[in-house]
């Protein structure tokens, strides 16, 4: 469906950097349909943000390709294997940082816990724990615990947390959806600068338009009731963005406006595909 | 000096540690009603019961003075037969409350965390919580005599409901989410029972312990007062017959002041395991 809007970009990646697969996905709960036919490719080293209106089944997409629920039909493959529960080389990072954090835990032992089973020696478990800590800021903070830091902050171990587990790709459930605005802008540019230094690939779903452009590399945008790929579009913006002047691009401006309709009609609208087409080649 | 620094860097964490947890109970120590309220409301209660013993409401006899009573409780300190009664008591009580922590813990934790199993034993839980245990009494006094064992039961019988149920609550509380950071995580099974599940369940757990630990107690000397069996209530029964009230009611206000003690312990013991929990923390805070 989608190979048909970037037939190049489908092609020639296929055999080098494919590394999330996903194939003709979809999720019914009895005759409720939730996913309807999804397909798309997540290369390595990416950051792709879904963006869908409210309701259209993000969540579940984002807990079908993490391997938390199986699929009713098609798949979902990570470097080739396919995923039935949730696969090593993947963290995820979900939106109610109150709630995934451990109360009973300081910051470090929050951060260190998923690495038990892998590495066995605590003194390297505290320095990968550590490291992941001083990269998202909070080399201060290790010694509290998590209900004592403002909300912007939890988000962070959160981050520190699935850094240190070292996967290849970071899923993001709507992470920033629960901070204030100043934080949120915050914590999008530290996720992109996590994203460049440590060439992770991010997958993250949001509501939000803006975020989506801001910080994609592509933006795969969702249609409502089945969950359905509208478009995938190729943001172009470079690797180096900031909030103040990349927004105020005008080529910002065609993509969010480009999102935005897309969103609203649930399909790439005549109209305007001629406008906003050559904003994405 | 660079060897310094982390071990500086440490105190200092360590330090606001305890700040922030002395932090806490400052807040409390404000807030929070201290043992003078406390102390005035049992002289009040005192006050009351010396008023009405020598009011002419009531016979002088059957309502003995607080002062005779604790003349009375004085005495019995000094005799052998009420320490070694007040062992025998809470030896039992240990015994029948820990049968039941054993078994009731484990059992709500695993029919808590089946919806189904939940829904399948919810009559019978409702129906055996719901028998009044000293009921069966005569049924066990026939089985087992009036002995420790008779005892035991009867405090199985009776305490081990409100932890099962404690217990079945605990295990639905689980955050569904940290299940999922946990599997994500593909945290191990051991390491998934100490880091979440122990956590977690351990307020409705100790709750359900604070109940089952007073309902334990009451049936203990409950059992021991109807059924016999050596302990304070049989001491109460004897005092009863022997119509010496003042010591009747020290033994009573005996197992009054257990009760208090024991809930005191278990409260104690919440805060210090779970400081962290918002719960424990809006407690002191407030």
């Amino acid at each position: 469906m989608n190979n048909s809007q970037t037939p190049l970009a489908g092609r020639v990646p296929a055999q080098t950097d494919e590394l999330l697969v996903v194939e003709n996905l979809g999720k019914s709960y009895g005759d409720h349909q939730v996913l309807g036919d999804i397909s798309v490719t997540v290369r390595s080293g990416e950051f792709m943000c879904i963006v869908g209106p409210s309701g259209a089944g993000k969540t579940t997409l984002l807990q079908c390709l993490s391997g938390l629920i199986n699929p009713t039909s098609g798949t979902v493959s990570l470097r080739g294997k396919v995923v039935t529960e949730p696969p090593a080389e993947m963290a995820i990072v979900f939106q109610d940082y109150s709630r995934s954090l451990m109360p009973w835990l300081s910051v470090l032992d929050n951060v260190m816990l998923p690495l038990r089973s892998a590495t066995k020696d605590k003194a390297e478990r505290k320095k990968k724990a550590m490291e992941a800590l001083i990269e998202v800021g909070l080399k201060d903070h290790v010694e509290k615990y998590p209900w004592q830091l403002s909300g912007g902050m939890q988000q962070r171990v959160a981050i520190a947390r699935a850094l240190a587990y070292a996967p290849a790709i970071v899923l993001m459930d709507e992470p920033f959806a629960s901070v204030d605005a100043q934080t949120r802008g915050d914590l999008e540019d530290l996720t992109l600068k996590l994203k460049n230094h440590l060439g992770i690939t991010i997958v993250l779903v949001t509501h939000d338009i803006d975020e989506a452009v801001y910080l994609a590399d592509r933006v795969l945008v969702l249609g409502n009731k089945p969950t359905q790929v509208v478009d995938l579009i190729e943001t172009h913006l470079g690797t180096e963005r900031d909030q103040i002047s990349t927004k105020a691009t005008r080529e910002f401006a065609q993509l969010r406006t480009r999102v935005y309709q897309e969103i609203r009609h649930g399909d790439i609208p005549s109209s305007a595909g001629s406008v906003a087409a050559p904003a994405a080649s | 000096m660079s060897e310094m620094t982390p071990k500086s860097n440490t105190a200092v964490l360590a330090g606001a540690r305890t700040k922030a947890r002395k932090g806490g109970s400052a807040v409390a120590g404000r807030r929070r009603v201290g043992i003078g309220p406390k102390l005035i409301a049992i002289a009040g209660v005192l006050l009351l019961w010396q008023l009405l013993s020598v009011s002419p409401l009531v016979d002088s006899d059957s309502l003995p003075a607080p002062v005779t009573v604790f003349a009375a409780l004085l005495g019995l300190w000094g005799t052998g037969a009420y320490w070694a009664a007040l062992g025998t008591t809470l030896q039992v009580w240990a015994i029948g409350l820990a049968l039941c922590a054993v078994i009731g813990v484990p059992a709500g934790l695993l029919i808590g965390v089946s919806m189904r199993a939940t829904q399948s034993t919810r009559w019978v839980i409702d129906f055996f919580r719901t028998i009044p245990t000293i009921a069966l009494l005569p049924l066990v006094l026939l089985l087992f005599g009036a002995t420790s064992r008779m005892e035991i039961t009867m405090i199985v019988l009776a305490a081990i409901w409100p932890l099962l149920i404690q217990s079945m609550y605990a295990a639905k509380q689980v955050e569904p989410l940290l299940k999922w950071v946990f599997r994500v995580f593909r945290i191990s099974t051991m390491d998934r029972l100490r880091f979440l599940w122990a956590p977690s369940v351990t307020l409705l757990v100790s709750t359900g312990m604070r109940l089952a630990a007073t309902m334990a107690l009451l049936m203990t000397i409950a059992a021991e007062y109807i059924g016999g069996a050596p302990g304070l209530g049989l001491e109460l029964s004897h005092m009863e017959q022997a119509f010496k009230r003042p010591e009747v009611f020290a033994y009573a206000i005996t197992a009054g002041m257990i009760g208090l003690l024991i809930n005191a312990a278990l409260v104690l013991f919440q805060r210090r395991v779970l400081w962290w929990h918002p719960i424990i923390r809006g407690e002191r805070s407030e």
